[in-house]
């Protein structure tokens, strides 16, 4: 069992965000006028990433008519989220290759990367100054799990060939000494992640006892339950053990709504999801 | 043979769609105290079920 003691030592262990992923949220934070330029700068000190940032942007997907050589035209073409949205979401599926009889790595991104994707259609209609760190949270909510069946493989298929019906936050607790998502929640502040997406990561499964950063925690518990009922990717348990209402009445989005949200974030997912496997092999 | 072809798309459209109810109506059952997600629920299921009964159309018309 990870004691709560110790666990200073084993985020230590953990592995750290490439640099350029630190960077580039450290120019997004910290100026607030960065440019093409800027961000160019950054990806081209690393040629994995330059590559991964050409291969997107010469992709059939994008049908440019010429070839796209230079980092800071494909930032004009693609836009600055696009970018930074897929060489993070790459960059984690690099970190985290755990294989584990339990989950599949590109099920468990595809829920990942689905909760993102929908957690900023969401925030789109709710609150479209937080869309970016939206799809950050989602992108990380529930990376938690990974390290705890990377650290422990054993307990980790003991607790889900025990618990197959739903999450529960005091289950994991009682198997593992801490959650996955209070787990995924130090790993982004490890990280140097601002305190809100922290938060919407370390309280995904525990609406009730948030006091900062409602909307965007209810964003990402949302969009969490509906790539779970569209069974968007899988990331080793189907089915949650609680819904909190309030989490709904704080995106303030009527029901009629979800129709053109659920739509684009199902567009966006499926034609993102080819791309991301591509860019993955470079 | 086209008609053979459509039944075909039609018997496996119903059977996505049946697996997607019964998937939602476990999910919302093994929640305690489920009725507001219940409501949820149904606007998700109606959504999706439009969804791909237009996509499979479309493939059908296009295999047509």
């Amino acid at each position: 069992m990870i004691q709560k003691d110790n666990l200073l030592d084993v985020l230590v262990e953990l592995p750290s965000i490439p640099v350029i992923i630190q960077r580039l949220h450290d120019l997004l934070d910290k100026n607030k006028d960065y440019g093409v330029i800027d961000v160019a700068s950054i990806i081209e000190t690393d040629p994995a990433f330059t590559l991964k940032v050409l291969r997107l942007v010469n992709s059939a997907f994008y049908g440019c008519p010429r070839k796209i050589v230079s980092v800071s035209e494909a930032i004009t073409i693609l836009g600055f989220n696009t970018v930074h949205h897929l060489l993070l979401t790459t960059s984690l599926l690099d970190v985290f290759k755990t294989p584990h009889s339990r989950l599949d790595t590109m099920e468990f991104w595809l829920h990942s990367f689905g909760v993102g994707t929908m957690a900023k259609k969401l925030l789109h209609r709710a609150d479209s100054g937080t869309q970016n760190e939206g799809f950050i949270s989602g992108i990380l909510h529930d990376i938690g799990r990974i390290i705890l069946a990377r650290l422990e493989p054993e307990l980790f298929l003991m607790f889900y060939e025990n618990n197959e019906s739903a999450i529960s936050i005091e289950r994991e607790v009682d198997y593992f000494g801490i959650d996955h998502a209070t787990l995924s929640g130090k790993l982004a502040r490890k990280w140097n992640f601002p305190d809100s997406i922290a938060t919407a990561v370390a309280k995904h499964h525990s609406f009730n006892e948030i006091e900062e950063h409602a909307r965007l925690t209810a964003a990402v518990y949302i969009a969490n339950i509906l790539c779970h009922l569209l069974r968007v990717g899988n990331s080793g348990n189907s089915y949650i053990s609680e819904f909190y209402p309030k989490a709904w009445q704080a995106l303030e989005i009527s029901l009629d709504e979800l129709d053109p949200i659920i739509n684009s974030a199902l567009d966006e997912i499926s034609k993102s999801q080819s791309i991301i496997y591509n860019l993955q092999k470079s | 043979m086209g008609d053979t072809f459509s039944e075909e798309f039609q018997k496996q459209l119903e059977t996505q769609m049946v697996d997607f109810e019964s998937f939602v109506d476990t999910f919302v059952a093994k929640i305690p105290r489920n009725e507001e997600i219940a409501e949820l629920a149904e606007v998700v299921k109606e959504i999706y079920l439009k969804r791909i009964k237009s996509g499979n159309a479309k493939l059908l018309e296009r295999k047509k």
